[in-house]
């Protein structure tokens, strides 16, 4: 009975703190953000390759020493449904977003908002605007209907949108023609398939996922072409603009497996998934049958992003700068100068695409290969390489 | 269970004509006591209060162990680091109870996150009360979402008839859903829990299908999104076009009160519990009850098909998207246990679990604690009911008395 006593005492207690506690709310974003932070910061450390080579004028002050030139933004990020662990675009719009606290232009615990569902939209939002938030990032064409509207009430925030076109005189669009660097992919996975068979295959048929199918498969092509190999590609119709889906980004569902596996025993040995972590368990199959086969990350350099078991297994990335752009839109508002009312097309012409380096494969890639593959992304920056590209944005 | 049971049970499907016993056996005793088919009103009270008070306890723990902070400070001061995690638990609890009932808005929240889980729950207790388990409600859901949505954008009708129809149209595409699965365990013996499972993963697929296709999707556009609704379709918000609890609230707490009336007054509810209880008793007694099960299955799923329809016909922007059912078909079946499979008990269930939704977004904002643990703590209330011993050792409760339950176990008993 004592211990119960007890146990009923510092409930009381713990009844007290709670009425006891003032409003000093600011003092204590804690524990799980702080968490989540370090987390999303390990999985995302990549693309350094990718911003060393910028040119813009904030990215200059961001590696500069002082932050003097900005005046720091308070910053609300609000994720859609994948949530933040997504190791896709979430995760890295709030790594550009703490990339921006580091550089002095958005203030120090930004808020980060987790949706679970499409009814969170609307009042994480609203959230965001109540806790005075001056720059607000959403994450994902799903936030758009809702993006546009609380920018036309709230005309004096500036918001940025991942993944979607500007949405009006306040709203950053940042879009991605991911298809130029995951051309490049396409050629040189053609070039290193000793079956003859590449893959690829994608979370849900949506325009930010079939983008970089379609240009990987165009790559392929083009090395058939150039080449006079006959590489088959699974997985994606050029023509019919149709493909492979898990339909789900949940890498614990076993379709996801069985979608690698089945293409594996059609022979693919150089598989491209699109979709967050739906990636990892192709590599685990990889693996599990001892196959000489190789991975093509997206979004962020998957051998620094994706846990070390498969470090092995990384051909190479295809690289979309979510971060560095979501980055910089929040510095261009805190140094005075919003970009918003335009949508940012990341390309390689302006590297906020790209290819990360070979790695541990760099071996296996002969050295003409990889020129070629050098030339290829020169040519389709210089426009000698073309196609219809794929149209981005709503 | 005696014998004789067990093997009806793994037998062979009889046929199923009249008078025959339906496959399956009676319920296993152990069931009434985690979905509370057959309690007391106080019991039925009791555990699931003292299950919160529990939740919120371990989640104290919780907020205080994941302080970062506070734990690198743990070593040369202990007692200011116990302070700050105290204060944290403060702060996130005093924003969690502001979130939910703080203002006009954090009500209005609360109300709407409640509304579809309210009539998800509803679903799911109707199951239990005639021994079925419905895992199917986001797949009914999505099918009265779909179906909602499909009216919503192809019908022109004024708003006083274009709602109720978009409405209906919900009920027969969740109840279509819910009453195959039924259907297939009277006819055939397929366990429903398998059924809906498998029909939930149908349905999901389906609408993203759908979502794509040239009916549902805007002109122009290749999201996988739906057009915007028309506003005549649209549920109008109760408080205004700022706050987003909608007439649905009204629909939800129509369905308790109508589902409390077919349960305990009417000749039909009586055979979904009698067939609950024992389907064989029900069948020497005259009941079909494999027609029971089709009927109580598309009851349930219709009740599922309205929670769709009021996160697509209710859900600003009004255009919906492919996972509009969220975590609510899941967290329905949380909430018929929390509500001990009662009507009432899942209105309650359903406001306190609106209620943790809505103030854990704020808790999320202002005090920086992980949304997920309003998660665990629903999970751990569900826990702490699954084990209701546990609850009775923690607080140490008299044991329950045996007596009125005895009708829910099964005639093997």
């Amino acid at each position: 009975m004592k211990t119960w006593m007890k146990l009923l005492a510092f409930l009381a207690a713990f009844a007290i703190v709670v009425a006891a506690c003032g409003s000093d709310d600011d003092e204590s974003t804690d524990a799980g953000e702080d968490a989540e932070t370090t987390e999303t910061t390990e999985a995302t450390e990549t693309t350094e390759t990718t911003e060393a080579t910028e040119e813009t004028e904030a990215t200059e002050t961001t590696e500069g020493e002082a932050a003097g030139d900005f005046t720091p933004v308070k910053a609300c990020f609000v994720t859609d449904d994948a949530g933040v662990d997504d190791r896709s675009f979430n995760a890295l719009g709030w790594k550009g977003v703490n990339d921006a606290v580091t550089s002095g232009a958005a203030q120090p615990d930004p808020i980060l908002l987790e949706s679970t569902s499409e009814a969170d939209y609307q009042p994480h939002v609203e959230t965001c605007l109540a806790e005075g938030a001056e720059h607000i990032i959403t994450s994902g064409f799903k936030l758009a209907d809702t993006t546009g509207q609380f920018a036309e009430q709230n005309p004096d925030v500036q918001w940025t949108i991942i993944d979607f076109g500007s949405l009006g005189p306040n709203v950053t669009g940042l879009e991605y023609q991911t298809d130029e660097a995951a051309f490049a992919a396409g050629y040189l996975a053609a070039g290193v398939t000793e079956t003859g068979v590449v893959a690829v295959y994608g979370g849900e048929n949506i325009p930010t996922v079939s983008i970089f199918l379609d240009g990987f498969a165009r790559g392929v092509n083009h090395h058939n072409e150039a080449k006079g190999t006959s590489v088959s590609v699974l997985g994606w119709d050029v023509d019919g603009q149709e493909g492979t889906m898990t339909g789900t980004f949940n890498p614990a569902d076993p379709l996801v497996r069985a979608t690698c596996e089945s293409q594996i025993d059609e022979g693919a040995d150089i598989i491209l998934p699109v979709g967050g972590a739906i990636n990892l368990p192709c590599g685990t199959a990889i693996q599990d049958r001892g196959i000489e086969g190789a991975l093509i990350g997206v979004d962020a350099d998957a051998f620094e992003a994706a846990p070390p078991e498969f470090q092995d297994l990384w051909l190479t990335s295809v690289l979309k700068g979510i971060d560095i752009q979501t980055q910089r839109s929040i510095e261009a508002h805190a140094s005075g100068q919003p970009l918003g009312g335009a949508s940012f097309v990341g390309n390689l012409e302006n590297e906020a695409v790209g290819l990360a380096p070979f790695h541990s494969w760099e071996d296996r890639v002969s050295a003409e290969l990889a020129d070629e593959t050098t030339q290829v992304l020169e040519d389709i920056k210089s426009g000698a390489i073309t196609w219809e590209k794929f149209a981005v944005g709503g | 269970m005696t014998d004789a049971t067990s093997v009806d049970e793994a037998g062979a499907t009889p046929p199923p004509d009249e008078g025959t016993p339906p496959p399956g056996g009676d319920q296993p005793d152990w069931l009434p006591r985690i979905t509370g088919v057959g309690e007391s009103v106080g019991r039925a009270l009791l555990v699931p209060a003292l299950a919160l008070v529990l939740a919120l306890f371990v989640g104290a723990i919780i907020i205080m162990v994941t302080d970062v902070d506070a734990w690198r400070i743990m070593g040369e001061d202990p007692l200011t680091a116990l302070g700050q995690m105290l204060e944290g638990v403060g702060v996130a609890y005093r924003e969690l109870f502001f979130g939910a009932f703080g203002s006009v808005r954090a009500i209005s929240e609360t109300l709407f996150t409640a509304t579809p889980l309210i009539l998800s729950g509803l679903a799911v207790a109707i199951g239990f009360r005639a021994g079925l388990f419905n895992i199917g409600a986001r797949g009914q859901m999505f099918m009265g979402g779909l179906f909602a949505v499909w009216v919503a954008l192809h019908v022109e009708l004024p708003a006083v008839l274009h709602i109720p129809l978009a409405i209906l149209a919900s009920i027969i595409g969740g109840g279509l859903w819910g009453g195959l699965a039924g259907f297939l365990k009277a006819r055939t013996g397929a366990h429903e829990v398998i059924t809906t499972i498998m029909l939930n993963f149908v349905a999901a697929f389906l609408v993203l299908w759908a979502l794509k296709t040239s009916v549902f999707q805007e002109e122009g556009s290749n999201l996988p999104q739906s057009a915007r609704l028309a506003e005549s379709a649209r549920l109008p918000p109760i408080f205004g076009s700022e706050f987003r609890v909608s007439i649905a609230l009204f629909i939800a707490l129509g369905a308790v009160f109508f589902i409390q009336w077919l349960l305990f007054r009417s000749t039909l509810g009586f055979e979904f519990r009698a067939a609950g209880s024992s389907p064989r008793a029900s069948t020497y007694a005259g009941m079909k009850v494999p027609l029971l099960y089709t009927a109580v299955m598309f009851i349930s799923g219709a009740l599922s098909g309205v929670a769709g329809a009021t996160m697509t016909l209710g859900l600003p922007p009004y255009s919906v998207t492919s996972n509009f059912p969220g975590t609510i078909g899941f967290d329905a079946i949380a909430l018929a246990l929390l509500g001990r499979s009662h009507p009432y008990g899942v209105l309650w269930a359903g406001l306190l679990f609106g209620a943790l939704t809505a103030g854990g977004r704020t808790m999320q904002a202002a005090a920086g604690v992980s949304v997920d643990l309003v998660i665990v703590m629903q999970s751990l209330i569900i826990i702490f009911i699954a084990a209701p011993e546990l609850v009775r050792a923690v607080f140490r409760l008299k044991p329950i008395e045996e007596g009125p339950t005895q009708m829910t176990k099964g005639w093997g008993a």
